[in-house]
Protein backbone atom coordinates (compact mmCIF):
# COMPACT_ATOMS: atom_id res chain seq x y z
CA UNK A 1 0.00 0.00 0.00
CA UNK A 2 1.64 3.65 -1.12
CA UNK A 3 2.66 5.59 1.94
CA UNK A 4 0.27 8.51 0.19
CA UNK A 5 -2.63 6.18 0.40
CA UNK A 6 -2.11 5.32 3.84
CA UNK A 7 -1.50 9.24 5.05
CA UNK A 8 -4.65 9.89 3.67
CA UNK A 9 -6.14 7.26 5.39
CA UNK A 10 -4.73 8.42 8.38
CA UNK A 11 -6.15 11.82 7.76
CA UNK A 12 -9.37 11.03 7.74
CA UNK A 13 -9.25 9.43 11.35
CA UNK A 14 -10.98 11.78 13.78
CA UNK A 15 -8.76 9.89 16.46
CA UNK A 16 -5.16 10.32 16.86
CA UNK A 17 -3.56 7.64 15.03
CA UNK A 18 -0.37 6.49 14.27
CA UNK A 19 1.56 4.08 11.54
CA UNK A 20 4.35 2.35 13.22
CA UNK A 21 7.14 -0.18 11.69
CA UNK A 22 7.98 -3.80 12.97
CA UNK A 23 10.58 -1.80 14.72
CA UNK A 24 8.69 0.25 16.65
CA UNK A 25 9.70 3.40 14.18
CA UNK A 26 6.79 5.74 13.72
CA UNK A 27 6.17 6.29 9.85
CA UNK A 28 3.10 8.46 10.18
CA UNK A 29 1.23 10.65 12.84
CA UNK A 30 -1.90 12.13 11.70
CA UNK A 31 -2.95 15.74 13.01
CA UNK A 32 -4.85 14.76 16.19
CA UNK A 33 -1.93 12.17 17.51
CA UNK A 34 0.33 15.25 16.66
CA UNK A 35 -2.31 17.32 18.91
CA UNK A 36 -2.23 15.39 21.77
CA UNK A 37 1.81 14.69 21.46
CA UNK A 38 2.34 18.33 21.50
CA UNK A 39 4.70 17.57 18.84
CA UNK A 40 5.23 19.01 15.36
CA UNK A 41 5.50 15.71 12.64
CA UNK A 42 8.75 16.50 12.29
CA UNK A 43 9.63 15.15 16.47
CA UNK A 44 7.75 12.61 15.59
CA UNK A 45 7.89 10.99 12.29
CA UNK A 46 11.30 8.55 12.00
CA UNK A 47 11.37 8.30 15.91
CA UNK A 48 11.27 5.56 18.17
CA UNK A 49 7.94 4.81 19.97
CA UNK A 50 9.83 3.89 23.10
CA UNK A 51 11.29 7.20 23.34
CA UNK A 52 7.45 8.68 22.57
CA UNK A 53 5.96 6.80 25.41
CA UNK A 54 5.65 6.85 29.07
CA UNK A 55 5.00 3.24 29.38
CA UNK A 56 8.44 1.27 30.52
CA UNK A 57 9.88 -0.39 26.74
CA UNK A 58 8.59 -3.82 27.67
CA UNK A 59 5.29 -2.89 27.65
CA UNK A 60 5.63 -0.62 24.57
CA UNK A 61 7.26 -3.77 22.65
CA UNK A 62 4.41 -6.42 24.05
CA UNK A 63 1.85 -4.18 22.48
CA UNK A 64 3.55 -4.32 19.34
CA UNK A 65 4.12 -7.32 18.96
CA UNK A 66 0.74 -8.37 19.85
CA UNK A 67 -0.42 -5.93 17.08
CA UNK A 68 1.96 -7.32 14.65
CA UNK A 69 0.40 -10.70 15.13
CA UNK A 70 -3.20 -9.71 14.67
CA UNK A 71 -5.40 -8.22 10.81
CA UNK A 72 -8.01 -7.79 13.16
CA UNK A 73 -7.55 -4.85 16.05
CA UNK A 74 -5.67 -5.74 19.59
CA UNK A 75 -7.22 -3.54 22.50
CA UNK A 76 -4.51 -2.44 24.60
CA UNK A 77 -3.19 0.44 26.55
CA UNK A 78 -0.39 3.07 25.60
CA UNK A 79 0.96 6.16 27.52
CA UNK A 80 2.44 9.32 25.73
CA UNK A 81 4.55 11.75 26.81
CA UNK A 82 4.00 14.84 25.73
CA UNK A 83 6.40 17.35 24.68
CA UNK A 84 5.94 19.79 28.04
CA UNK A 85 6.51 16.41 30.19
CA UNK A 86 2.97 15.41 30.99
CA UNK A 87 2.07 11.91 30.21
CA UNK A 88 -1.65 10.99 27.95
CA UNK A 89 -3.14 7.67 28.94
CA UNK A 90 -4.84 5.89 25.75
CA UNK A 91 -6.41 3.09 24.94
CA UNK A 92 -4.56 1.39 22.06
CA UNK A 93 -6.69 -0.39 19.06
CA UNK A 94 -3.86 -2.00 16.71
CA UNK A 95 -3.37 -4.28 14.14
CA UNK A 96 -0.63 -5.24 11.27
CA UNK A 97 -1.72 -3.61 7.83
CA UNK A 98 -0.58 -6.51 4.76
CA UNK A 99 0.49 -9.44 5.10
CA UNK A 100 3.59 -10.68 6.89
CA UNK A 101 5.70 -11.41 3.82
CA UNK A 102 4.92 -7.91 2.55
CA UNK A 103 7.99 -6.25 2.11
CA UNK A 104 6.59 -3.08 3.31
CA UNK A 105 5.51 -5.05 5.66
CA UNK A 106 4.49 -5.70 9.09
CA UNK A 107 3.31 -2.12 9.06
CA UNK A 108 1.47 -1.48 12.22
CA UNK A 109 -1.88 0.99 12.83
CA UNK A 110 -2.34 2.15 16.13
CA UNK A 111 -5.43 3.81 17.51
CA UNK A 112 -5.75 5.80 20.27
CA UNK A 113 -8.58 6.54 22.33
CA UNK A 114 -7.76 9.34 25.15
CA UNK A 115 -8.22 9.01 28.61
CA UNK A 116 -9.64 5.80 28.58
CA UNK A 117 -7.00 4.03 31.38
CA UNK A 118 -8.54 7.01 33.53
CA UNK A 119 -12.31 6.08 32.48
CA UNK A 120 -11.50 2.56 33.41
CA UNK A 121 -10.54 3.65 36.68
CA UNK A 122 -13.52 5.33 37.53
CA UNK A 123 -15.25 2.60 36.11
CA UNK A 124 -13.53 0.49 38.42
CA UNK A 125 -13.82 2.26 40.88
CA UNK A 126 -17.60 2.92 40.56
CA UNK A 127 -17.83 -1.27 40.40
CA UNK A 128 -15.92 -1.32 43.50
CA UNK A 129 -18.38 1.06 45.14
CA UNK A 130 -21.66 -0.50 43.53
CA UNK A 131 -20.17 -4.13 44.88
CA UNK A 132 -19.59 -2.57 48.33
CA UNK A 133 -23.46 -1.41 47.94
CA UNK A 134 -24.77 -4.73 47.09
CA UNK A 135 -22.97 -5.76 50.46
CA UNK A 136 -24.46 -3.32 52.20
CA UNK A 137 -27.91 -3.94 50.57
CA UNK A 138 -27.19 -7.68 50.88
CA UNK A 139 -26.52 -7.40 54.73
CA UNK A 140 -29.69 -5.13 55.45
CA UNK A 141 -31.80 -7.50 53.75
CA UNK A 142 -30.78 -10.07 56.06
CA UNK A 143 -31.35 -7.76 58.92
CA UNK A 144 -34.61 -7.58 57.60
CA UNK A 145 -35.64 -11.01 57.00
CA UNK A 146 -34.43 -12.09 60.37
CA UNK A 147 -36.18 -8.68 61.77
CA UNK A 148 -39.51 -10.15 59.93
CA UNK A 149 -39.05 -13.41 60.50
CA UNK A 150 -38.86 -12.44 64.64
CA UNK A 151 -41.62 -10.59 64.49
CA UNK A 152 -43.86 -12.89 63.08
CA UNK A 153 -42.59 -15.35 65.89
CA UNK A 154 -43.57 -12.81 68.50
CA UNK A 155 -46.73 -12.39 66.29
CA UNK A 156 -47.79 -15.89 66.77
CA UNK A 157 -46.56 -16.25 70.71
CA UNK A 158 -48.85 -13.16 70.81
CA UNK A 159 -51.74 -14.85 68.99
CA UNK A 160 -51.20 -17.62 71.16
CA UNK A 161 -51.55 -15.92 74.32
CA UNK A 162 -54.25 -14.35 73.59
CA UNK A 163 -55.75 -17.73 72.48
CA UNK A 164 -54.84 -19.33 75.73
CA UNK A 165 -56.18 -16.14 77.99
CA UNK A 166 -59.46 -16.52 76.23
CA UNK A 167 -59.25 -19.89 77.28
CA UNK A 168 -58.73 -18.62 81.13
CA UNK A 169 -61.48 -16.25 80.95
CA UNK A 170 -64.31 -18.63 79.41
CA UNK A 171 -62.79 -21.12 82.45
CA UNK A 172 -63.48 -18.29 85.20
CA UNK A 173 -66.72 -17.84 83.53
CA UNK A 174 -68.00 -21.41 84.32
CA UNK A 175 -66.13 -21.40 87.37
CA UNK A 176 -68.56 -18.42 88.67
CA UNK A 177 -71.52 -20.09 86.84
CA UNK A 178 -70.60 -23.12 89.30
CA UNK A 179 -70.95 -20.92 92.24
CA UNK A 180 -73.77 -18.55 91.28
CA UNK A 181 -77.26 -19.78 93.55
CA UNK A 182 -79.07 -17.09 91.61
CA UNK A 183 -80.93 -17.68 88.57
CA UNK A 184 -80.21 -14.05 87.50
CA UNK A 185 -76.74 -13.95 88.24
CA UNK A 186 -76.42 -17.61 86.60
CA UNK A 187 -77.81 -16.87 83.55
CA UNK A 188 -76.24 -13.25 83.18
CA UNK A 189 -72.84 -14.89 83.73
CA UNK A 190 -73.69 -17.73 81.15
CA UNK A 191 -74.93 -15.09 78.63
CA UNK A 192 -71.35 -13.65 79.00
CA UNK A 193 -69.81 -16.87 78.46
CA UNK A 194 -71.30 -17.21 75.33
CA UNK A 195 -69.96 -13.95 74.21
CA UNK A 196 -66.80 -14.52 75.33
CA UNK A 197 -67.03 -17.84 73.17
CA UNK A 198 -68.13 -15.73 70.39
CA UNK A 199 -65.14 -13.24 70.76
CA UNK A 200 -62.80 -16.44 70.80
CA UNK A 201 -64.22 -17.87 67.48
CA UNK A 202 -63.25 -14.30 66.08
CA UNK A 203 -59.94 -14.69 67.60
CA UNK A 204 -59.36 -18.03 65.56
CA UNK A 205 -60.85 -17.42 62.53
CA UNK A 206 -58.83 -14.03 62.52
CA UNK A 207 -55.46 -15.18 63.05
CA UNK A 208 -55.26 -18.70 61.54
CA UNK A 209 -54.83 -16.56 58.54
CA UNK A 210 -51.94 -15.13 56.53
CA UNK A 211 -53.36 -11.88 55.85
CA UNK A 212 -55.54 -10.09 58.09
CA UNK A 213 -57.30 -7.19 56.70
CA UNK A 214 -60.23 -8.91 55.62
CA UNK A 215 -62.22 -12.13 56.27
CA UNK A 216 -65.02 -13.56 53.52
CA UNK A 217 -68.14 -13.26 55.13
CA UNK A 218 -69.71 -16.12 54.39
CA UNK A 219 -67.41 -18.34 56.41
CA UNK A 220 -67.83 -16.26 59.10
CA UNK A 221 -71.22 -15.97 59.31
CA UNK A 222 -71.68 -20.00 59.07
CA UNK A 223 -69.18 -20.23 61.98
CA UNK A 224 -71.14 -17.52 64.07
CA UNK A 225 -74.14 -19.61 63.44
CA UNK A 226 -72.75 -22.63 63.95
CA UNK A 227 -71.32 -21.70 67.44
CA UNK A 228 -75.10 -20.76 68.42
CA UNK A 229 -76.56 -23.75 67.00
CA UNK A 230 -74.04 -25.66 68.71
CA UNK A 231 -74.45 -23.82 72.53
CA UNK A 232 -78.59 -24.29 72.19
CA UNK A 233 -78.89 -27.97 70.83
CA UNK A 234 -81.79 -26.77 68.76
CA UNK A 235 -82.28 -29.40 65.98
CA UNK A 236 -85.81 -28.77 65.67
CA UNK A 237 -84.73 -24.60 64.78
CA UNK A 238 -83.51 -24.38 61.39
CA UNK A 239 -80.54 -22.49 60.98
CA UNK A 240 -80.06 -20.86 57.57
CA UNK A 241 -77.41 -18.63 56.33
CA UNK A 242 -77.71 -17.22 52.96
CA UNK A 243 -74.94 -16.85 50.16
CA UNK A 244 -73.01 -13.54 50.05
CA UNK A 245 -69.80 -12.99 48.39
CA UNK A 246 -68.95 -9.87 50.83
CA UNK A 247 -65.76 -9.70 52.49
CA UNK A 248 -65.42 -7.88 55.66
CA UNK A 249 -62.58 -5.67 57.41
CA UNK A 250 -61.20 -6.92 60.37
CA UNK A 251 -62.33 -4.07 62.90
CA UNK A 252 -65.93 -4.61 61.50
CA UNK A 253 -66.02 -8.29 61.25
CA UNK A 254 -65.53 -8.78 65.38
CA UNK A 255 -68.63 -5.80 65.98
CA UNK A 256 -70.77 -7.76 63.33
CA UNK A 257 -69.87 -11.57 64.92
CA UNK A 258 -70.77 -10.09 68.89
CA UNK A 259 -74.22 -8.97 67.02
CA UNK A 260 -75.05 -11.79 65.28
CA UNK A 261 -74.01 -13.69 68.43
CA UNK A 262 -76.56 -11.25 70.17
CA UNK A 263 -78.97 -11.36 67.64
CA UNK A 264 -79.23 -15.16 67.42
CA UNK A 265 -79.38 -15.97 70.81
CA UNK A 266 -82.01 -13.95 71.38
CA UNK A 267 -83.92 -15.73 68.35
CA UNK A 268 -83.18 -19.13 70.05
CA UNK A 269 -84.29 -18.43 73.70
CA UNK A 270 -87.60 -16.27 72.74
CA UNK A 271 -88.54 -17.06 69.12
CA UNK A 272 -89.72 -20.44 69.80
CA UNK A 273 -90.87 -21.24 73.05
CA UNK A 274 -91.22 -24.42 74.70
CA UNK A 275 -89.77 -26.39 71.55
CA UNK A 276 -91.36 -25.36 68.96
CA UNK A 277 -90.00 -25.98 65.68
CA UNK A 278 -89.25 -23.12 63.02
CA UNK A 279 -86.42 -21.23 61.00
CA UNK A 280 -83.73 -18.24 61.52
CA UNK A 281 -82.57 -16.96 58.35
CA UNK A 282 -79.44 -14.43 58.40
CA UNK A 283 -78.73 -12.69 55.44
CA UNK A 284 -75.38 -9.91 54.73
CA UNK A 285 -75.77 -7.46 52.12
CA UNK A 286 -72.91 -4.71 51.04
CA UNK A 287 -73.27 -1.76 49.43
CA UNK A 288 -71.55 1.28 49.00
CA UNK A 289 -72.11 3.85 51.33
CA UNK A 290 -72.92 7.42 50.00
CA UNK A 291 -71.09 9.11 52.53
CA UNK A 292 -68.14 7.05 51.33
CA UNK A 293 -66.66 3.75 52.44
CA UNK A 294 -69.00 0.82 52.67
CA UNK A 295 -71.98 -0.34 53.82
CA UNK A 296 -72.58 -3.77 55.59
CA UNK A 297 -76.49 -4.42 56.54
CA UNK A 298 -77.32 -7.74 58.77
CA UNK A 299 -80.55 -8.93 59.42
CA UNK A 300 -82.01 -11.99 61.47
CA UNK A 301 -85.04 -12.93 60.69
CA UNK A 302 -86.65 -15.48 62.26
CA UNK A 303 -90.65 -17.27 62.06
CA UNK A 304 -90.92 -17.76 65.40
CA UNK A 305 -93.71 -16.64 68.10
CA UNK A 306 -92.90 -12.77 67.59
CA UNK A 307 -91.58 -10.30 69.58
CA UNK A 308 -93.21 -7.83 72.37
CA UNK A 309 -90.15 -6.79 73.48
CA UNK A 310 -88.89 -3.27 73.59
CA UNK A 311 -86.45 -2.86 71.23
CA UNK A 312 -84.31 -1.23 74.19
CA UNK A 313 -85.07 -4.17 76.27
CA UNK A 314 -82.16 -6.52 77.56
CA UNK A 315 -78.13 -6.73 77.86
CA UNK A 316 -78.56 -8.20 74.65
CA UNK A 317 -79.92 -5.83 72.55
CA UNK A 318 -78.32 -2.90 74.44
CA UNK A 319 -75.18 -4.34 73.12
CA UNK A 320 -76.25 -4.48 69.24
CA UNK A 321 -77.26 -0.83 69.22
CA UNK A 322 -74.50 -0.07 70.64
CA UNK A 323 -72.44 -1.36 68.14
CA UNK A 324 -74.16 -0.01 65.63
CA UNK A 325 -74.40 3.17 66.91
CA UNK A 326 -70.08 2.84 67.38
CA UNK A 327 -69.85 2.04 63.00
CA UNK A 328 -71.95 4.84 62.72
CA UNK A 329 -75.38 2.82 61.54
CA UNK A 330 -78.63 2.04 63.42
CA UNK A 331 -80.66 -1.06 64.47
CA UNK A 332 -84.47 -1.78 64.15
CA UNK A 333 -86.61 -4.92 65.27
CA UNK A 334 -90.03 -5.36 63.58
CA UNK A 335 -92.51 -7.50 63.78
CA UNK A 336 -92.42 -9.00 59.50
CA UNK A 337 -95.63 -10.60 59.87
CA UNK A 338 -97.51 -9.60 63.02
CA UNK A 339 -97.34 -11.72 65.91
CA UNK A 340 -95.34 -14.45 63.63
CA UNK A 341 -92.14 -13.31 63.37
CA UNK A 342 -89.64 -10.99 63.73
CA UNK A 343 -86.74 -9.28 61.39
CA UNK A 344 -83.60 -7.28 63.11
CA UNK A 345 -81.98 -4.95 60.80
CA UNK A 346 -78.27 -4.17 61.91
CA UNK A 347 -76.12 -1.44 59.34
CA UNK A 348 -72.99 -0.87 60.07
CA UNK A 349 -70.78 1.19 58.07
CA UNK A 350 -67.27 1.02 57.06
CA UNK A 351 -64.58 3.51 56.33
CA UNK A 352 -60.84 2.82 55.60
CA UNK A 353 -58.67 4.17 58.12
CA UNK A 354 -55.50 6.26 57.68
CA UNK A 355 -52.55 4.74 58.12
CA UNK A 356 -50.66 5.13 61.36
CA UNK B 1 -47.57 -33.03 89.88
CA UNK B 2 -49.81 -35.70 88.86
CA UNK B 3 -53.32 -36.92 90.22
CA UNK B 4 -55.80 -39.29 89.93
CA UNK B 5 -59.65 -38.89 90.27
CA UNK B 6 -63.08 -39.31 88.90
CA UNK B 7 -65.22 -36.65 87.08
CA UNK B 8 -68.01 -37.08 88.68
CA UNK B 9 -68.69 -33.84 90.33
CA UNK B 10 -71.20 -31.24 91.17
CA UNK B 11 -71.91 -30.40 87.61
CA UNK B 12 -71.80 -34.29 85.98
CA UNK B 13 -75.39 -35.82 84.91
CA UNK B 14 -76.19 -39.31 84.49
CA UNK B 15 -74.52 -41.20 81.53
CA UNK B 16 -75.61 -40.92 77.83
CA UNK B 17 -77.82 -43.94 76.93
CA UNK B 18 -75.89 -46.85 74.84
CA UNK B 19 -77.89 -45.68 71.68
CA UNK B 20 -75.93 -42.28 71.94
CA UNK B 21 -73.02 -43.71 71.99
CA UNK B 22 -73.04 -45.84 70.00
CA UNK B 23 -70.26 -46.65 67.90
CA UNK B 24 -68.64 -44.31 69.63
CA UNK B 25 -66.88 -45.68 72.50
CA UNK B 26 -63.73 -47.95 71.57
CA UNK B 27 -64.11 -50.74 74.57
CA UNK B 28 -66.86 -53.23 73.74
CA UNK B 29 -68.54 -54.66 77.34
CA UNK B 30 -69.94 -57.95 77.83
CA UNK B 31 -72.79 -56.04 80.21
CA UNK B 32 -73.87 -54.35 76.43
CA UNK B 33 -75.35 -57.41 75.16
CA UNK B 34 -77.63 -57.62 78.81
CA UNK B 35 -78.54 -54.18 78.41
CA UNK B 36 -76.02 -52.31 80.89
CA UNK B 37 -75.33 -48.82 79.48
CA UNK B 38 -71.12 -49.01 78.65
CA UNK B 39 -68.56 -48.19 80.83
CA UNK B 40 -67.42 -44.75 80.12
CA UNK B 41 -64.35 -43.94 78.03
CA UNK B 42 -61.49 -43.49 80.11
CA UNK B 43 -59.81 -40.04 79.35
CA UNK B 44 -56.22 -38.45 80.64
CA UNK B 45 -55.54 -35.22 80.67
CA UNK B 46 -52.48 -33.30 80.05
CA UNK B 47 -52.51 -29.48 80.34
CA UNK B 48 -50.59 -27.12 83.20
CA UNK B 49 -53.14 -24.51 83.18
CA UNK B 50 -56.03 -24.96 85.78
CA UNK B 51 -59.07 -23.37 84.36
CA UNK B 52 -58.67 -25.02 81.16
CA UNK B 53 -58.38 -28.56 82.98
CA UNK B 54 -61.45 -26.91 85.24
CA UNK B 55 -63.35 -27.00 81.60
CA UNK B 56 -62.15 -30.13 80.47
CA UNK B 57 -63.25 -31.74 83.36
CA UNK B 58 -66.14 -30.45 83.38
CA UNK B 59 -67.21 -30.84 79.73
CA UNK B 60 -66.47 -34.43 79.64
CA UNK B 61 -68.14 -35.20 82.99
CA UNK B 62 -71.27 -33.83 82.00
CA UNK B 63 -71.06 -35.49 78.44
CA UNK B 64 -70.71 -38.88 80.85
CA UNK B 65 -66.77 -39.38 79.92
CA UNK B 66 -64.39 -40.48 83.02
CA UNK B 67 -61.38 -38.26 83.52
CA UNK B 68 -59.23 -41.03 85.02
CA UNK B 69 -55.83 -38.95 85.28
CA UNK B 70 -54.56 -35.07 85.39
CA UNK B 71 -51.26 -34.19 84.53
CA UNK B 72 -49.42 -30.93 83.82
CA UNK B 73 -46.02 -32.18 82.64
CA UNK B 74 -44.93 -34.77 79.76
CA UNK B 75 -43.28 -36.69 82.89
CA UNK B 76 -46.24 -37.39 84.61
CA UNK B 77 -48.59 -37.93 81.62
CA UNK B 78 -46.21 -40.62 80.52
CA UNK B 79 -45.86 -41.83 83.87
CA UNK B 80 -50.23 -41.99 84.10
CA UNK B 81 -50.95 -42.89 80.74
CA UNK B 82 -48.84 -46.33 81.12
CA UNK B 83 -50.62 -47.12 84.79
CA UNK B 84 -53.81 -46.07 83.77
CA UNK B 85 -54.16 -47.20 80.36
CA UNK B 86 -56.42 -44.64 79.05
CA UNK B 87 -58.57 -44.71 75.97
CA UNK B 88 -57.76 -41.24 74.99
CA UNK B 89 -55.04 -38.67 76.43
CA UNK B 90 -56.23 -34.72 75.81
CA UNK B 91 -52.96 -33.00 75.32
CA UNK B 92 -51.43 -29.44 75.27
CA UNK B 93 -48.68 -28.20 73.25
CA UNK B 94 -47.13 -26.43 76.00
CA UNK B 95 -46.68 -27.86 79.10
CA UNK B 96 -44.71 -27.28 82.78
CA UNK B 97 -41.21 -28.49 82.65
CA UNK B 98 -39.01 -28.33 79.37
CA UNK B 99 -40.57 -31.54 77.40
CA UNK B 100 -43.23 -30.73 75.46
CA UNK B 101 -46.82 -32.42 74.60
CA UNK B 102 -45.67 -33.51 71.29
CA UNK B 103 -42.77 -35.68 72.47
CA UNK B 104 -45.21 -36.94 75.41
CA UNK B 105 -48.03 -38.07 73.05
CA UNK B 106 -44.97 -39.51 70.56
CA UNK B 107 -43.84 -41.68 73.79
CA UNK B 108 -47.00 -42.60 74.88
CA UNK B 109 -48.25 -43.93 71.46
CA UNK B 110 -44.92 -45.54 70.57
CA UNK B 111 -44.93 -47.50 74.13
CA UNK B 112 -47.98 -47.79 74.85
CA UNK B 113 -50.01 -47.45 71.70
CA UNK B 114 -52.66 -44.94 73.33
CA UNK B 115 -53.61 -42.07 70.85
CA UNK B 116 -53.76 -38.20 71.54
CA UNK B 117 -56.35 -35.19 70.88
CA UNK B 118 -53.89 -32.90 71.10
CA UNK B 119 -56.29 -29.67 72.26
CA UNK B 120 -53.60 -26.25 71.91
CA UNK B 121 -53.64 -22.89 70.80
CA UNK B 122 -50.62 -24.05 68.74
CA UNK B 123 -52.46 -24.03 65.15
CA UNK B 124 -49.70 -23.16 63.08
CA UNK B 125 -48.60 -25.66 60.20
CA UNK B 126 -45.53 -26.23 61.23
CA UNK B 127 -47.01 -27.88 65.03
CA UNK B 128 -49.51 -29.76 63.44
CA UNK B 129 -46.84 -31.01 61.10
CA UNK B 130 -44.63 -31.53 64.04
CA UNK B 131 -47.22 -33.51 65.68
CA UNK B 132 -47.75 -36.24 62.99
CA UNK B 133 -45.21 -38.33 64.55
CA UNK B 134 -47.75 -39.33 67.42
CA UNK B 135 -50.62 -39.90 65.21
CA UNK B 136 -52.68 -37.73 67.09
CA UNK B 137 -55.48 -38.70 67.16
CA UNK B 138 -57.44 -35.27 66.26
CA UNK B 139 -56.92 -31.26 66.98
CA UNK B 140 -59.68 -29.21 69.19
CA UNK B 141 -57.86 -25.63 69.10
CA UNK B 142 -58.03 -23.17 72.16
CA UNK B 143 -59.87 -21.47 72.79
CA UNK B 144 -62.65 -24.32 72.06
CA UNK B 145 -66.18 -24.15 73.61
CA UNK B 146 -68.01 -27.49 75.26
CA UNK B 147 -69.43 -28.33 71.58
CA UNK B 148 -66.62 -28.01 69.92
CA UNK B 149 -64.21 -30.00 72.74
CA UNK B 150 -66.75 -32.72 73.27
CA UNK B 151 -67.11 -33.04 68.88
CA UNK B 152 -63.54 -33.28 68.60
CA UNK B 153 -63.41 -36.03 71.66
CA UNK B 154 -66.10 -38.55 69.78
CA UNK B 155 -64.38 -38.13 67.10
CA UNK B 156 -61.31 -39.57 68.11
CA UNK B 157 -62.53 -41.87 69.96
CA UNK B 158 -64.79 -43.10 66.86
CA UNK B 159 -61.56 -42.97 64.93
CA UNK B 160 -59.37 -45.86 63.56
Amino acid sequence: MAMEMLQRLLAVLDEPALLVGACGTVRLANAPALRLLGRPEGEVAGRSLQELAADPPEAVRTLLRRCAGSRTAVIGSLALSTADGATHSCRCRGGRLGEPDDPAAPLLLLRLEEGTRDRSQVLTRTIVALNAEIRRSKLAQDALEAALEQKGMLLRELHHRVKNNLQVLLGILLLGEQQAKAPEALAAIHDARLRVEAMALLQRLFYGKDRLERIEAATFLAEVARGVERAFRRPEVELRVLPTSATLPLDLASSLGLVLNELLTNAFKHAFPDGGTGAVTVGLALEPDPAGGERFTLTVEDDGRGTDAAPDAGTGLMLVRGLAQQHGGAFTIEAAAPGRSTRCTVTLRHRPRAPC
Amino acid sequence: MAATRSASGPGSRALPSAGFLAGLLPRASPDEAAGIAPAPARILVVDDDWFVRLQIERFLGCAGFEVVGIATDAAAAVSLADRLRPDLVLMDIRLAGPVDGVTAATEIADRFGIRCLFVSAHTDQGTITRTLAARPAGWVPKPFTEAELLQGVRAALAGP
